[in-house]
C-alpha cells in the first residue's frame, strides 16, 4: 500500500489521549513531549505522561527534576525558546510503586488488611515480579487521569520494552493475575488450612506447591497467600479496571502512534504491531519515522546547484574531487575527504528511502506516515522539540 | 584501559541505553578475544536474538543451546523461563514428572508471580556457564563470557534479583542459589560490568545513572565506559585551514555544482563531533574514576559483521 501524511494537528484537535508506542532507543519521549508542546501552543491543557527511572522526560520538557505529581512546565522556559503558548504543558513521570500502594490504600478491605499487606515481603517485591505491571499501571494512571477530566490532551509515552507490543499484553497478564479460579484454587487451601490441606487439592497442584515449597521454603508462600487472600475481594474490582482501561484506549476518544527508527527490524515490528491494534480492535493513528537521514540542505543554494546532480552512490567521486583539487585548489586529500563524506551521507539518505519505500509496500493498509530528519545537535530541550515538530506539523 | 586488560576477566557485561551499539560491541570484544586464542561465550540475556544475524548463522539457535558463531565463539540466548525449566529438569531427574509440571496451569501461574524467579534463573544460568569445566583437563570450558544485556532498566532488575531473592526467600533452593550468584556477580577478579555508550544527552544520562546503581545498589565491580560512535575532528591544521577558506570562497561566483552540498556535509559533521565534545567533557567530569575507552564511529555502508570486525582492531590497538 501507499503512504499518507499523518495529519497529527487533526488528531491533536480530535483526540483525547495519544499513546506513543514504541521500542527503546529511537527517541519515543522526546516525539511524546513535542506533541505535548504542540498542544499546549495551540491553547490545550497538555500533560505528558511517562514512567522512566531516567528522567528522560524532565529532561526533554528543560526541567531538572519532575515528581510523581503533574508539574507544570515554567512559562520562562517557553519565552527561553522563543515560544508563547496559550495553553499549558505539564510533565508527570509515573513512580510505579506509589501507583501500586494507592491501588491497595482504595481496594483493601479494612485497615489492619492495608497494613498487612504494604508490609508483606511479596507485595514489596509484586512490581517487580509481576511482568507488565509496569506497562499496566501506566495505563491505569492514565484512565485515573482521564476520567478526572481536567486535561484537553493527555500523551502517553508508554514505557521502553523490547517489543512495542508488550504494552499491548499488559492488561491480559494483569488480568490473569488477578484469575480468581487459579490464585484461589491454589493458595487460599495454604492458608486456612496448612501443610496438611495438600491432601485434599488434586494431585498435580499438591506436586507443584510442594515443589515451590522445596525451592522457596514455607515462608514465601505464606507471604504469597496473605496477600491473596487479602485482596481477594479486590480482585474482582481490580479485573474489571482492566478491562475498563482497555474500553477507554479501544473508543473515539484514543489514538496510538507507533514511533519507530529506519532500521529494518524496528520497521518490520511497525507492521505487526498495525496488525496487533486490529486484533485488540485499538485504533490506529500512524507511524512517525525518527532519525531519518536525509541530504544536508544548503542555506542558500548556489546557482549552479541545480539539476541532476553529478554525484551519484554509485560514482566514486574521484573525478569531482580531482576538479576540487585542480580548479578550485583544494589539496587533493583533504577534495577526497569532503566528496567521501558527501557520498556516505548520500548512501545514508537514499537507504533510508529505500528501506521506507519498502516497508510502506508491506504495510497492509495506507500508512499514514511523516519523518523527522536526525539532527546535528542532540534534542533535549524546548528549542530542539520546536525543531521536531516543524518536521510533525509542517506548513501546508 | 588496554584490550588485554578488558578481557582479563571472566564475566564481562555490557549494558547502556538502547540503540548505544552494545550488541555489535559484544561481538567485537568476542573477536578480539578470540584471536588471542580465548574460547568465547556471548550471551544474549533476555533481548531479542541478533548475534546469529550478526555473524550470519542464522537457524542454528532457540533458547539455551549453544552454537558456533565463529572460529572460537559460541552463541547462547538465554532467557528466565527455559532456564528455569533446565533447572528443574537437573533437580527433579524426572522428564515425565517435570513435563507434566511445565503444563499446570498452576506451575505457569507460580512461574509469573514469584519475585524474579525467572530473572534469578536467567543469572543463575550464567553462574552455571561460568563453573563449567572441561572434564578431561579441568580448565574452564569458556574462558570468557561476554554477557549482552537489554535495556538499562531490565538489566538492573535482573541483576538485583539474585540480591532481592536471598533476602525475600530466606530459605530453601531459591536462597541458596540466589547467595551463589550475588558472589560471582561482585566477585572483583572474575567479574566486570561495562557501561556503553554514545555521546549524545540521553545516553550519557543513562550512563551515569546506571554506574550509580551498579556501583551502590548492586555493589557489583564497575568497569569502563565504552564512548562508542566518537566522530574524529573532520580536518586538523593546514588541511582545515584549506578548508575553512574553501567554505569562505562558497559564496563567489565560479563555484562548481554540488560545491555546497558538499560543503553542508562536512559541516554537519563539524557540528555533530561538537555537540559530542560537550557530552564526553560530561562523562569526563563525573566518571568517579571509571576509565573510558574511545571507540569512533566506522562507515556504516558495511555488514555488521564487517563492523564488529572494524571494532575489534580499533579496541586491538588501543
Amino acid at each position: 500500500m501507499h503512504v499518507t501524511a499523518l495529519d497529527l494537528d487533526t488528531l491533536l484537535q480530535r483526540k483525547r489521549i495519544l499513546v506513543c508506542c514504541g521500542s527503546g532507543g529511537i527517541g519515543k519521549t522526546t516525539v511524546s513531549a513535542a506533541l505535548g508542546l504542540r498542544g499546549a501552543l495551540q491553547g490545550k491543557t497538555v500533560l505528558t505522561l511517562t514512567i522512566d527511572p531516567a528522567k528522560r522526560l524532565a529532561n526533554s520538557l528543560g526541567l531538572t527534576k519532575i515528581g510523581n505529581s503533574e508539574t507544570l512546565v515554567p512559562r520562562e522556559k517557553f519565552i527561553q525558546a522563543g515560544l508563547d503558548p496559550s495553553g499549558r504543558l505539564f510533565g508527570m513521570m509515573l513512580d510505579t510503586k506509589h501507583t501500586f500502594d494507592e491501588l491497595i490504600e482504595r481496594y483493601a478491605p479494612n485497615e489492619e488488611m492495608k497494613r498487612k499487606i504494604l508490609n508483606n515481603r511479596f507485595y514489596q517485591n509484586l512490581s517487580s515480579a509481576m511482568a507488565g505491571s509496569h506497562e499496566y499501571l501506566a495505563m491505569e494512571k492514565l484512565y485515573q487521569i482521564y476520567l478526572q477530566g481536567r486535561y484537553d490532551l493527555i500523551v502517553l509515552d508508554t514505557p521502553p520494552t523490547r517489543h512495542a507490543l508488550d504494552f499491548l499484553e499488559a492488561p491480559n497478564r494483569v488480568r490473569a493475575f488477578f484469575d480468581r479460579s487459579i490464585s484461589q484454587w491454589f493458595l487460599k487451601p495454604y492458608l486456612t488450612m496448612g501443610k496438611i490441606g495438600l491432601n485434599f487439592i488434586n494431585r498435580s497442584a499438591s506436586t507443584v506447591l510442594k515443589l515451590v515449597e522445596r525451592m522457596t521454603g514455607a515462608e514465601f508462600l505464606r507471604d504469597v497467600s496473605e496477600f491473596v487472600t487479602g485482596l481477594a475481594d479486590a480482585f474482582d474490582i481490580f479485573r474489571s479496571r482492566a478491562e475498563e482501561v482497555m474500553r477507554v484506549l479501544q473508543g473515539e476518544a484514543t489514538s496510538f502512534l507507533l514511533v519507530t527508527g529506519t532500521d529494518r527490524t524496528a520497521l518490520e515490528e511497525a507492521t505487526y504491531f498495525y496488525s496487533r491494534l486490529q486484533d485488540g480492535r485499538l485504533p490506529f493513528g500512524g507511524v512517525i519515522v525518527n532519525r531519518v537521514h536525509r541530504l544536508p540542505t544548503t542555506e542558500n543554494p548556489g546557482a549552479s546547484d541545480v539539476g541532476t546532480p553529478p554525484l551519484q552512490d554509485d560514482d566514486p567521486g574521484e573525478a569531482f574531487a580531482r576538479r576540487l583539487h585542480t580548479e578550485r585548489g583544494l589539496p587533493a586529500t583533504v577534495a577526497q575527504r569532503l566528496v567521501d563524506n558527501y557520498l556516505q551521507v548520500l548512501w545514508l539518505s537514499r537507504k533510508d528511502e529505500r528501506v521506507l519505500r519498502a516497508f510502506a509496500g508491506t504495510f497492509p493498509a495506507q500508512v499514514p506516515l511523516r519523518t523527522v530528519p536526525i539532527f546535528d545537535e542532540d534534542v533535549f530541550d524546548l528549542t530542539g522539540l520546536a525543531k521536531i515538530n516543524a518536521f510533525l506539523f509542517p506548513p501546508t | 584501559m588496554s584490550c588485554e586488560e578488558l578481557l582479563q576477566k571472566r564475566l564481562l557485561f555490557l549494558s547502556g541505553k538502547g540503540g548505544v551499539g552494545k550488541t555489535i560491541l559484544a561481538a567485537g570484544l568476542g573477536l578480539c578475544a578470540a584471536r588471542t586464542g580465548k574460547r568465547v561465550l556471548l550471551v544474549e540475556l533476555d533481548t531479542i536474538e541478533t548475534l546469529p544475524r550478526i555473524f550470519a548463522r542464522p537457524g542454528e539457535t532457540g533458547p539455551y543451546r549453544e552454537y558456533t558463531l565463529a572460529e572460537g565463539i559460541r552463541g547462547l540466548h538465554v532467557d528466565g523461563k527455559s532456564g528455569l525449566e533446565e533447572y528443574l529438569e537437573m533437580v527433579l531427574k524426572s522428564k515425565r514428572l517435570t513435563r507434566r509440571i511445565f503444563r499446570s496451569p498452576i506451575y505457569q501461574y507460580f512461574v509469573n508471580i514469584a519475585p524474579g524467579l525467572k530473572e534469578l534463573m536467567a543469572v543463575g544460568k550464567l553462574w552455571d556457564l561460568e563453573q563449567k569445566t572441561v572434564a578431561r583437563t579441568g580448565q574452564p570450558l569458556h574462558d570468557l563470557i561476554i554477557v549482552d544485556t537489554p535495556a538499562t532498566g531490565h538489566t538492573l532488575s535482573y541483576l538485583q534479583m539474585p540480591i532481592t531473592a536471598a533476602e525475600t526467600v530466606r530459605k530453601g533452593f531459591v536462597n541458596k542459589e540466589a547467595q551463589k550468584v550475588v558472589d560471582l556477580l561482585r566477585d572483583p577478579i572474575k567479574t566486570s560490568f561495562h557501561i556503553v555508550t554514545t555521546l549524545a544527552e540521553m545516553p550519557v544520562n543513562e550512563a551515569l545513572e546506571l554506574r550509580d546503581k551498579v556501583a551502590d545498589q548492586l555493589k557489583i565491580p564497575l568497569g569502563c565506559f565504552f564512548v562508542n560512535q566518537m566522530y574524529p575532528p573532520f580536518f586538523e591544521g593546514t588541511d582545515l585551514e584549506a578548508y575553512r577558506a574553501w567554505g569562505r570562497r562558497l559564496q563567489e561566483p565560479g563555484v562548481l555544482p554540488m560545491e555546497p552540498r558538499i560543503h553542508a556535509a562536512a559541516e554537519s559533521w563539524e557540528r555533530r563531533r561538537r555537540s559530542q565534545d560537550i557530552q564526553r567533557e560530561r562523562l569526563v567530569g563525573d566518571r568517579r574514576g571509571a576509565p573510558l575507552v574511545d571507540l569512533p564511529l566506522l562507515p556504516t555502508s558495511g555488514s555488521d559483521l564487517e563492523l564488529a570486525e572494524s571494532l575489534s582492531r580499533a579496541l586491538a590497538a588501543g
